[in-house]
């Protein structure tokens, strides 16, 4: 008889790790991403949020190119749904339908695939946001943000390609209005449409060389520039909000094990089943009822995913301006379609090299002491560039938004026209005043102290406020602070006063604490029982 | 001698930076061109022409031509050209609106020099590829004489042979002339004059 050697259960962790340490000396760099600091705030949330959507975008687009065929072959439907029953289609159009009606589980996981790229999207927009306002893309991190940048620009073109391989109604026209947009480019437009389509549009080459764009290269790109992303996050460290003990060389927060990794892991769980509820409760993009795309046939309502759909309010807003040199035309959809992106990508990429130019030793480099306060007035500009993209998004629902309201849809036009030159420079000036105002009301406290609600009535029968000077004060309770760009406290509980806030929404989640002995004034319980 | 190269002003470590760059460029050039000649396709006159030519019926989604009397005053018509695969996605750039106007309308229209024998009575037959993005201007309204481009919202004159009135299109949608042939049905007289569809560099008629 063999007598097998005796396994302790107990030991078979460290012995699987120092086999593996051994092997790939892989202690040393693992103990340090093991430790990794990821800062506790909420907003760090929401790359998150992208890279998870990002994740389920690959599982079920996985499923989804099994069953898919981007082939512009024509076909008679003769699947399970009635009313095209017969019709003439693309093989791709086909082959989506039957996603939808005859493989099992298939409708789910295409809404769960068109709804997680809205919100990868989504989550990508709101994460740069965070990044901007912040200053978090200043340097050192300027790559990073051009990264991210690429990152959404490819996410843009990836949608785009996406929504385009059904070959429904819809998104035929989409694809129709994108070969326009390329054919507007000045001198190499028509070849390089020709090209793309490889031939006159639409064309049998096009699905497949989209098909290819949106489940390979781009892709790859993707996961490619993530790894980029990530990569330089560990090595450059996240930003975070200045704060007690807080430096540029340290983050203060959780350890990437057990803290952050069991956080992130629920967090993706919880994504992922938004994701899921959405894609099984919620339609989106039926394309039955759009039927097969034919050059001849588009239906009101035409627009594109909302990510796109600012492209598409430009070409709307934009007037008729054709521009002539000698024999050649410079057509009018040119600048607010392929120029326009352009510009706005460029300026998406180059924003951080732009502003250190623009701004040259005015501004503190690193994010940790460029805090809001000071940078309050500078955000003003950027809610200016995104009213012009609101307005625009607006404008590309323009004919939804003039029949469910009722109002003329040239007077929709204008009010856009209109509205993309005057509201952000309204919302500019607007915003600009309440920062400052803000600047002033933080000034204003430094110098006078924080009010305590504590009114006294002193002997000649004037009433006065209390106030809680912020530091050593003159005779006059004046405080000689200077503003340094950081929130200030203007509430006597932010000076741990009155004990802190009790945590929870609807219902505390823990017993509010004692309150520390109040630095109130001697004579407060005399004032509390004259109003008994 | 050292003088004169300093008088020169070109630096030494730039100048060589800018000749490995323009030496490396061709190199650059070289490994994209097999990659991306493959894909140069010309375009020849497609941009410009259709399927449309002289004789060629105007037909319904369902192949069947039309004659003078099928259809009701103040109502359209997409027509296709009348060869085989003719409404297809293949002709992407044939769709064709048949009007037939009202008569106290059709009187009214201002003809386009050059297209006064375009148009067979009352019918006028205009491009349905809308010349700014590509779209089909479907929609038309009646009351107001106007086709409408439900994806961008430009809006055509009919009583003036479809001139653009509103939104960002700036060409017409261009007059396909028809007559009818020796069985009476609706034919055209030749291809569209002027390029269909959204504008391109090489528009060969760059006046509107």
């Amino acid at each position: 008889m063999i007598s097998l050697p005796k396994i302790n259960p107990a030991e078979i962790p460290e012995q699987a790790a120092s086999w593996a340490d051994d092997r790939f000396a892989a202690a040393s760099p693992v103990r340090k991403l093991m430790n990794k600091v990821f800062p506790d705030h909420w907003s760090f949330m929401l790359g998150e949020i992208a890279l998870y959507s990002f994740i389920v975008l690959l599982l079920s687009g996985t499923f989804l190119a099994l069953y898919f065929e981007p082939s512009a072959l024509e076909v008679k439907y003769a699947g399970s749904y009635t009313p095209l029953y017969g019709i003439e289609m693309s093989r791709a159009y086909e082959t989506t339908l039957n996603l939808s009606f005859d493989v099992r589980g298939g409708l789910i996981m295409r809404q769960i695939h068109h709804w997680a790229a809205l919100l990868f999207m989504a989550a990508m927009v709101v994460h740069m946001l965070r990044v901007f306002f912040t200053g978090a893309f200043r340097r050192p991190r300027e790559i990073n943000w051009v990264v991210g940048a690429l990152l959404f620009i490819m996410g843009f073109f990836e949608g785009f390609a996406g929504y385009s391989l059904p070959d429904d109604a819809i998104s035929g026209t989409g694809l129709r209005v994108m070969s326009a947009i390329m054919q507007s480019t000045p001198v190499i437009g028509t070849w390089f449409t020709f090209s793309v389509f490889g031939g006159e549009y639409p064309g049998t080459e096009i699905l497949p060389r989209l098909y290819i764009a949106h489940v390979l290269l781009l892709p790859g790109l993707i996961l490619g520039l993530i790894a980029v992303h990530m990569g330089l996050l560990v090595k450059q460290k996240h930003t975070q909000y200045p704060g007690p003990g807080r430096t540029e060389k340290n983050v203060v927060g959780v350890r990437m094990v057990p803290n952050f990794s069991a956080k992130a892991g629920g967090f993706f769980m919880v994504v992922f089943g938004m994701i899921a509820f959405l894609g099984g409760v919620f339609q989106i993009n039926p394309v039955w009822i759009f039927g097969p795309y034919t050059a001849a046939v588009v239906s009101a309502g035409t627009t594109p995913d909302w990510y796109v759909a600012w492209s598409d309010g430009a070409l709307r807003l934009f007037p008729d301006w054709e521009i002539y040199i000698g024999p050649y035309t410079i057509p009018a959809m040119f600048w607010p379609s392929a120029f326009l992106m352009g510009a706005v990508f460029s300026m998406l990429i180059g924003y951080p090299f732009l502003e250190a130019r623009l701004t040259k030793g005015l501004r503190p480099p690193q994010p940790a002491s460029a805090a809001p306060g000071r940078t309050r007035a500078d955000g003003a500009g950027r809610d200016g560039d995104r009213l012009h993209h609101r307005v625009l998004l607006m404008s590309a629902g323009n004919d939804i938004i003039a029949e469910k309201f009722d109002i003329s849809l040239n007077a929709m036009t204008w009010i856009g026209r209109i509205g993309l030159l005057l509201a952000p420079p309204i919302a500019y000036y607007i915003t600009y005043r309440l920062c400052l105002g803000a600047q002033q009301g933080d000034r204003i406290t430094l110098a006078h102290g924080v009010e305590t609600g504590i009114i006294r009535r002193l002997p000649n029968g004037e009433f006065i406020e209390i106030h809680q000077p912020l530091g050593p004060a003159d005779s006059h309770g004046h405080s000689e602070l200077e503003y340094s760009g950081w929130a200030v406290p203007k509430k006597m509980n932010r000076l741990g006063a009155l004990g802190n806030a009790a945590k929870g929404f609807f219902v505390p989640l823990e017993k509010p604490g004692e309150a520390p002995v109040s630095p109130a004034p001697v004579d407060q319980r005399e004032l509390t029982r004259s109003d008994d | 001698m050292q003088q004169t190269f300093d008088d020169t002003g070109i630096k030494r470590r730039p100048m060589l930076k800018a000749a490995i760059a323009i030496g490396a460029a061709p190199l650059g050039l070289a490994i994209a061109a097999p990659l991306v000649g493959a894909l140069i396709t010309n375009p020849g006159k497609d941009p410009i022409t259709t399927a449309w030519k002289e004789g060629i019926r105007l037909v319904r989604d369902d192949g069947t031509p039309i004659q003078p009397g099928d259809m009701h005053t103040g109502s359209i018509e997409t027509v296709f050209p009348g060869i085989p695969d003719g409404n297809t996605n293949k002709y992407a750039d044939s769709p064709t609106l048949l009007i037939h106007m009202r008569p106290e309308d059709a009187a009214k229209v201002k003809v386009q020099p050059g297209y006064e024998t375009a148009h067979y009575g009352d019918y006028f037959a205009y491009s349905k590829i809308c010349t700014h993005a590509g779209c089909p201007a479907s929609l038309y309204e009646q009351q107001t004489q106007r086709l409408l481009c439900p994806c961008h919202q430009s809006q055509f004159d009919l009583l003036e042979s479809c001139k653009p009135v509103f939104g960002p299109a700036s060409r017409r949608l261009p007059q396909l002339p028809i007559k009818l042939d020796s069985a009476g049905y609706f034919v055209a007289q030749s291809d569209y004059r002027v390029p269909i569809g959204p504008a391109l560099w090489e528009h060969p008629d760059n006046d509107k």
